[in-house]
């Protein structure tokens, strides 16, 4: 029950130190409680989404995905949840990576679906920022 | 003679007597009353046994028409009797052996004792009726001539005037012959052709013997007719002529046609481009040109005495004789090849050698014309063409895998540099703020940590730099076996953990090339197959070596767990990519492999499917 209550953020990055630090930004945001479940690859966060219904009563799910990763890159995740048109409807998603790559920018555009692009390194005033325009 | 013969009632001893006359009389039904000796002698009768005898049945007569024989009925005697007339000078054939004998023959009737008899009086003038025969044969002879030629003949005089004419085909003849019979030539033709004419007939009639001259028609309409005037002096009426008019147009144009044609075949012989020769079917020259001359060094002399395939090189000499002898049989009307001619200098010259062969009427070969051209020039830019193109496109490899790899720094930049390096900021950030002790020692250990691996990144990013500035390599025959021994002492403890069983086979003994790259090759690839085993098989590599078209090929075969290469193979060899969960893993090793390899002009590829192990494959350049 205590669970229906959080909001779900849900961070798919390779890098552990990213994770870490993401985490410790969570953890001093206190305008509503927050349920975080980090990744290192895409492909653990699809088992999970695949066998945990996310939804919650407090806004809407957020995905933040990492582009550079083993075994799925972000734009893959991409591709596969491009189909699942129920989950991106009901899901806001944000592409966190420090390429600033022209193919990667002309990626973002053949997924509509995403909410917007987060340049790495960014601060914590920007994620709280996120979490509440997001709600 | 017709008078005594009238006075005849009965034979006279004058007639008897007669030394040129047959008489004979008969009665109505033609039985011999009376015959003198002379009459015995041109039928070859028997006197006695002939007398009361029947003529017709003792003689059988022969028309002078036609040589046929004619029955008693028939016969100008009994006509003659029935008519009760006289008839004059009738000739009539007997058969003595195989030829004839012709009399004419006077048939009188006459009455005696109330009986009609008929006297028969005759000569021999087989003589005549022969030089007759002959003259009509040689008539009939001259008609055929006539017909079968196509001239005209005319009988002219010595001032030109026609008298007569002979032709098959009247619509030869420029007029009607009303027109130009007894009319002069100076009449009918232009000055320019009657003068010279009539010059030629006197000449003709003068000297006693024959001229010829050629004509075009006179004629507007028939401009481009030529004809060919011979005159005859006829001898025994000696101002009389022949003209034998004959048309030779059509001589002319093939003339024209053969005289352009050799001329055209000369032009084309003697200032072609290519080396032309005729040789006949042993391959001796019979004639050549100055360009063959120019392209193999012998003069035309030389060129004639010897045979033109003894200067072929002797590895192409083998070429043709297939070819030859369909050439020859007609089977091809031309062949072309490529071979090597000696020059009289000593050296070989490439040439392009097409081969005709010229035929006579019955289809047997009389020789052959062989066109050279000098192709080594070509040959020459052939090859240097061929082998700009190698270096170009090496260049060109060259090139690609160097944007390429300028790319992938880039993406390292991108990733593998700006990822953890992004982290620091972040760290220091809430390092700054945060008042809460343990946060703050995690994340210094946090920074300390991404230091640390922005190290390494960096450590092996130079590793693949160092790659790239390869001047300072030592190339050194390598021995696969001896680098692999060496490779497999690094493992060793890795292979009898994992019970692994390593076979190879080197068709290749040995390679000229860097040896610590070999080393790092063939470790990383050991090293690959060795920790990506599948959990239920034990694993099994096999190494091996082979040649290929253009250099050595490196092959490592395992059973491991392969790769889901669709998915992954435009990754595989990048820089830091792991493909398998769960194993411990940098992912830099086959982009190093890659790396080396590329960056002396070889390449990696392989072949795997999950589950099924991978096949990595290396092929090396060989730099000599």
């Amino acid at each position: 029950m205590n669970q229906e209550n959080k909001r779900k953020i849900i961070l798919i990055d390779d890098n552990a130190i990213l994770r870490t630090i993401f985490g410790y930004m969570l953890q001093g945001f206190s305008d509503y409680p927050i349920e975080f479940h980090p990744f290192k690859n895409a492909l653990d966060a699809l088992d999970f989404l695949d066998t945990h219904d996310i939804s919650a009563s407090l806004g809407q799910p957020i995905l933040f995905v990492d582009i550079n990763m083993p075994f799925m890159t972000g734009w893959e995740l991409m591709d596969v949840l491009e189909d699942k048109s129920d989950f991106i409807n009901q899901t806001k998603i944000f592409i966190i990576s420090s390429s600033t790559s022209k193919s990667d920018q002309e990626q973002l555009e053949n997924y509509p679906f995403i909410s917007d692009f987060i340049l790495k390194p960014f601060g914590k005033e920007l994620l709280y920022e996120i979490l509440r325009q997001s709600c | 003679m017709h008078l005594q013969r009238d006075s005849l009632s009965t034979p006279s001893a004058q007639t008897q007597r007669s030394e040129l006359e047959g008489l004979i009389t008969t009665s109505e039904d033609g039985t011999i009353l009376h015959l003198n000796s002379r009459a015995c002698e041109l039928l070859a009768l028997d006197d006695n046994e002939s007398k009361g005898k029947k003529l017709h049945e003792l003689i059988t007569f022969y028309s002078s028409e036609d040589a046929s024989a004619l029955s008693a009925e028939h016969s100008p005697f009994q006509i003659a009797l029935n008519n009760n007339q006289v008839h004059q000078e009738t000739i009539l054939g007997i058969a003595i052996e195989d030829s004839f004998r012709w009399f004419v023959f006077h048939i009188t009737p006459f009455t005696e004792e109330n009986k009609s008899r008929l006297l028969l009086s005759f000569i021999d003038v087989s003589k005549l009726v022969n030089q007759n025969q002959a003259l009509k044969d040689k008539q009939h002879q001259l008609q055929l001539l006539v017909a079968s030629l196509n001239d005209i003949v005319f009988e002219v005089s010595d001032m030109g005037v026609f008298k007569n004419y002979w032709t098959n085909d009247p619509s030869l003849l420029f007029y009607p012959p009303e027109e130009f019979l007894n009319k002069s030539l100076i009449e009918l033709f232009p000055a320019d052709l009657a003068i010279p004419t009539i010059q030629l007939i006197q000449n003709s009639l003068k000297l006693d013997r024959e001229f010829k001259m050629e004509f075009q028609s006179p004629s507007e309409q028939h401009k481009d007719r030529w004809y060919s005037l011979q005159i005859k002096p006829i001898h025994r009426t000696q101002n009389r002529v022949a003209l034998v008019v004959s048309d030779i147009t059509k001589q002319i144009e093939s003339t024209e046609k053969i005289r352009f044609n050799e001329h055209k075949f000369n032009q084309a012989f003697h200032f072609s481009g290519l080396g032309i020769a005729l040789t006949n079917l042993d391959g001796y020259c019979i004639e050549s040109n100055h360009t063959l001359t120019k392209i193999l060094g012998y003069t035309q002399e030389e060129m004639s005495t010897i045979k033109f395939s003894y200067n072929t090189h002797p590895d192409d000499v083998e070429r043709d004789i297939e070819l030859h002898r369909k050439l020859i049989q007609g089977e091809i009307e031309s062949f072309t090849i490529q071979r090597r001619y000696r020059h009289k200098l000593g050296h070989f010259v490439w040439c392009s050698v097409t081969i005709a062969a010229v035929f006579d009427n019955a289809n047997m070969p009389l020789f052959l014309i062989v066109q050279v051209q000098d192709i080594s020039e070509s040959k020459k830019n052939i090859e240097i063409l061929k082998r700009q193109k190698i270096e170009s496109d090496l260049v060109k490899i060259d090139l690609e895998t160097k944007v390429r790899q300028l790319e992938e720094f880039a993406n390292i930049l991108a990733h593998n540099l700006k990822g953890p390096l992004s982290n620091m900021p972040m760290l220091i950030d809430e390092l700054k703020i945060s008042k809460d002790e343990k946060v703050k020692a995690d994340f210094l250990d946090l920074l300390k940590i991404s230091s640390e691996q922005l190290t390494e990144t960096l450590h092996d990013l130079g590793e693949i730099l160092e790659l790239r500035s390869n001047k300072s390599l030592v190339f050194e025959n390598c021995y696969f076996n001896d680098v692999y021994l060496k490779v497999k002492q690094q493992y060793i403890e890795e292979i009898q953990l994992k019970n692994a069983t390593i076979s190879v086979e080197f068709n290749v003994k040995h390679i000229h090339y860097p040896k610590i790259y070999l080393e790092s090759i063939l470790s990383n690839l050991i090293s690959n197959s060795l920790r990506f085993t599948a959990p239920d098989k034990a694993p099994h590599i096999e190494i091996s070596t082979s040649m290929v078209e253009d250099g050595t090929l490196l092959t490592v075969r395992d059973n491991g767990l392969g790769i889901n290469l669709p998915k992954y193979k435009s990754q595989l060899f990048m820089f830091k990519k792991v493909f398998h969960r769960g194993f411990e893993s940098k992912g830099i090793g086959l982009f190093l492999t890659r790396y080396q390899v590329e960056s002396l002009g070889g390449k990696i590829d392989v072949q795997s499917e999950p589950n099924e192990g991978s096949v990595f494959s290396v092929k090396f350049l060989e730099r000599t």
